[in-house]
């Protein structure tokens, strides 16, 4: 594995840097020649909510930047807690949303609260764990989400609302994981570099996924070396967040279909990960993967392997001018450890391969 | 009152840390004529500001006239109190980010409002009386004080405070434009100054009506120049109101168009700043050179303090041997020249310089030195008891 590389204002070496902050000038690695370049530029692409920060995160971590010290991850309880408040606050508009009522009175005066006035100072205080938990287990709330797919809910809520009584204490330090399962808008573009061996670095660039950052994704597109796009499996019931009429697998594919055929990119390596796969053998337990689909064989709805082809087809289909031989397709489930520096270590493996036979 | 300490989680109190890149932008205050320098060696106290070079060596070079040498100090005092106020004013942040250009090279400048919107307001963020218009009292020592405890106490990063700060916001705005995502920083200071022109009556209705439109156009419109991500129903919502009902008010527009129409999105956009962008920017060279720049300010404000209680022992302490005991002839000669007033016998020269010194004497606010804690904390640590003048307004330990 990797030296990370320090940036020069962190000579003390006092602080891990949670993202190594470049000149995100565009021309960045071009004082390398094009036929020996140092520095490998891959940059992690796809629509919203498909999990590009989470892979970051996760590479960060593994690579022992940031979030691997207690006293980095104290500094983040905020945002955990920002997040707890969200999601409540979300399932609460929701139940106004769908006419479902709370049903217990002391859980509606909870929801009042978390509407009107609580913020995250006052999740210190042990007593809002259980009356939070209350809450979620409440029957209206369960009713609202299991009807998630009609609203905006993050993938994180079961996750934080089951460890509501770590997170409302006043000892509390988030774990790793807690942090890899905060959600956090992405704005705007981010990078990170580590070594790569070889003398060479690898430089791997995180970017927001919503219509409006994707017109920030130009400024990268001169100096790639390898792009890892992104899917959601699980959005196949999912309408997007800044269009509730559109469906994600829809947004995905087009925004797929523009990336991978672009003139630029004709000669870059191509990763296509479909993420998030844990979640989407739960949801095609109870949910119906057919009737999104209308070319799919009903009979094989059930069967993962089956329906992850169907996509996967889906997208190739998609491709036009890239040359197939430099695509590769995998699964990834970005909230698991393991799997996602696995996978990674194979997407490192192809792009480096790739670099080579040129 | 809002003001310019922050707790900056690594802010270690340095204080041999000067950054080299603070620098006035005033062009009326150039370097110089306004010098910041240390001597060196010397401890916090230590920092002085002078007038050109020329000036001190009229103090330091015994041929000089005495005349002179007073003279000299007169105009480094009104440079002083010139430069303090200067900078005083950048400190705090209160320069006002649309008319000077006092804060430094990077301005929240919103270019797109209107003129006359424009001098409507003074500035987006709330006003901090600068140092001019302080009071001197000691109510603002003991606020001040605990702010200063405040700093130690908690570590923890308030952003709406820093946001209100246009010193600390230009460290922010600098890392946002990097990663390309200033746009969102930039609509809170654009719904923040819609707000403020709002409040203000005195605007035309049709012209507030303009201003909420250019921040329409500009940041949530669907696939406006700076679109922010606000959720659908949201921009639905104000698609609708812009597009229809405001555009077809013509008559009372005050009616529909309320203070709060961005107020959802504004909260929704700070929100994603404090979980997204805070946590990155706290890793960012910037945020390193803001808390520097904090602990430079920090330093700043104890200096103010201290110069504020010693002004005179300030500039006494930087005088040499000869201009002291020329300070205290000369503050004798006034006291005898004081008590034969009536006498006519005075020649020209002497009047001119002696209203010179009025100008100066009453800048320097001297009845704070009538203080006993003053003079005992003085006559402590110099061992022994001094000659006293008595000036009649005020008595001056020397």
């Amino acid at each position: 594995m990797g030296n990370i590389v320090v940036s020069p204002h962190d000579k003390e070496g006092q602080h891990h840097m949670m993202a190594t902050p470049t000149s995100n000038n565009p021309n960045g690695g071009s004082a390398a020649t094009a036929k020996n370049k140092s520095e490998i530029t891959v940059l992690l692409l796809g629509a919203g909510e498909s999990g590009k920060s989470t892979l970051f995160k996760q590479v960060q971590f593994f690579h022992g930047v940031g979030i691997t010290h207690d006293q980095e991850r104290i500094e983040l309880i905020e945002i955990v807690r920002l997040n707890v408040l969200e999601n409540a606050k979300n399932l609460v508009a929701a139940t106004q949303h769908l006419n479902i009522p709370i049903e217990q009175p002391e859980n509606r005066e909870t929801a009042k609260l978390i509407i009107n006035s609580l913020n995250t100072n006052d999740l210190e205080d042990p007593s809002w764990s259980k009356r939070l938990y209350s809450l979620w287990k409440d029957a209206g709330i369960q009713k609202a989400y299991e009807n998630r797919e009609k609203f905006q809910l993050y993938d994180s809520t079961e996750y934080l609302f089951e460890n509501l009584d770590r997170i409302c204490s006043d000892k509390y330090v988030p774990t790793v994981v807690d942090v890899i399962r905060t959600r956090t808008k992405t704005i705007g573009i981010t990078d990170m570099k580590f070594d790569v061996g070889d003398g060479k670095q690898l430089r791997l660039v995180d970017v927001g996924g919503q219509r409006n950052e994707r017109r920030k994704w130009i400024h990268f597109f001169n100096t790639v070396d390898a792009v890892v796009f992104l899917t959601s499996l699980s959005e196949f019931d999912l309408n997007l967040y800044e269009d509730n009429g559109y469906w994600r697998v829809k947004e995905s594919l087009r925004v797929f279909n523009e990336v991978v055929n672009n003139a630029l990119f004709y000669k870059v390596p191509f990763v296509l990960l479909f993420n998030k796969r844990d979640l989407f053998e739960k949801k095609i337990a109870t949910k119906s993967f057919s009737k999104y689909f209308s070319g799919f064989n009903e009979a094989e709805e059930k069967n993962p392997v089956a329906c992850i082809e169907y996509m996967t087809k889906l997208f190739l289909n998609e491709i036009t001018e890239h040359p197939l031989d430099t695509v590769s397709v995998k699964t990834l489930s970005a909230i698991d450890h393991d799997n996602s520096k696995q996978v990674f270590e194979e997407v490192k493996q192809f792009i480096m391969t790739q670099q080579h036979r040129e | 009152m809002v003001n310019g300490i922050f707790n900056s989680g690594r802010a270690s109190v340095d204080f041999n840390y000067r950054p080299g890149m603070h620098r006035f932008a005033d062009p009326s205050m150039t370097s110089d004529r306004i010098m910041l320098g240390r001597s060196p060696g010397a401890g916090f106290g230590g920092m002085y500001l002078m007038s050109g070079t020329s000036e001190i060596s009229a103090l330091t070079t015994p041929s000089q006239s005495t005349k002179t040498s007073f003279d000299s100090i007169g105009k480094i005092w009104i440079n002083l109190i010139e430069a303090r106020k200067l900078l005083a004013a950048d400190v705090n942040g209160t320069s006002d980010p649309l008319t000077t250009r006092v804060t430094g090279e990077l301005h929240l400048q919103l270019k797109f409002l209107p003129n006359n919107a424009r001098q409507a307001i003074m500035s987006p963020i709330t006003p901090i009386p600068t140092y001019s218009d302080t009071d001197l009292s000691s109510e603002r020592s003991t606020d001040y004080m605990e702010q200063v405890d405040d700093l130690g106490a908690n570590f923890s990063m308030n952003t709406e405070k820093m946001l209100s700060d246009i010193h600390s916001a230009r460290y922010l705005h600098s890392f946002m434009k990097e990663q390309f995502c200033e746009e969102c920083l930039e609509f809170i200071y654009a719904v923040e100054q819609f707000r403020k022109i709002y409040k203000n009556r005195q605007v035309d209705p049709k012209e507030l009506k303009k201003v909420a439109f250019v921040v329409y156009e500009r940041f949530l419109q669907f696939g406006s120049p700076q679109e922010v991500a606000i959720p659908f129903m949201i921009r639905v919502e104000l698609q609708d109101f812009f597009e229809n009902k405001l555009e077809d008010e013509t008559s009372n527009i005050l009616s529909v168009l309320t203070i709060d129409v961005f107020d959802e999105a504004h909260s929704i956009i700070l929100h994603m700043i404090k979980s997204d962008i805070i946590p990155r920017f706290m890793y960012s060279h910037q945020y390193k050179n803001w808390s520097y720049s904090l602990d430079w300010s920090l330093q700043f404000r104890m200096m103010e303090e201290k110069r504020r209680k010693q002004s005179l022992t300030y500039l006494i302490e930087m005088m040499d041997e000869k201009s002291l005991q020329f300070l205290k002839k000369r503050i004798i000669e006034r006291q005898k020249k004081k008590n034969s007033s009536n006498s006519t016998s005075c020649n020209s020269a002497f009047d001119d310089c002696d209203s010179d010194e009025e100008g100066i004497l009453e800048e320097l606010n001297l009845s704070d030195f009538k203080s006993t804690k003053f003079s005992s904390t003085q006559q402590a640590q110099q061992g022994q008891q001094q000659p006293t003048i008595d000036m009649g307004e005020f008595v001056l330990t020397l």
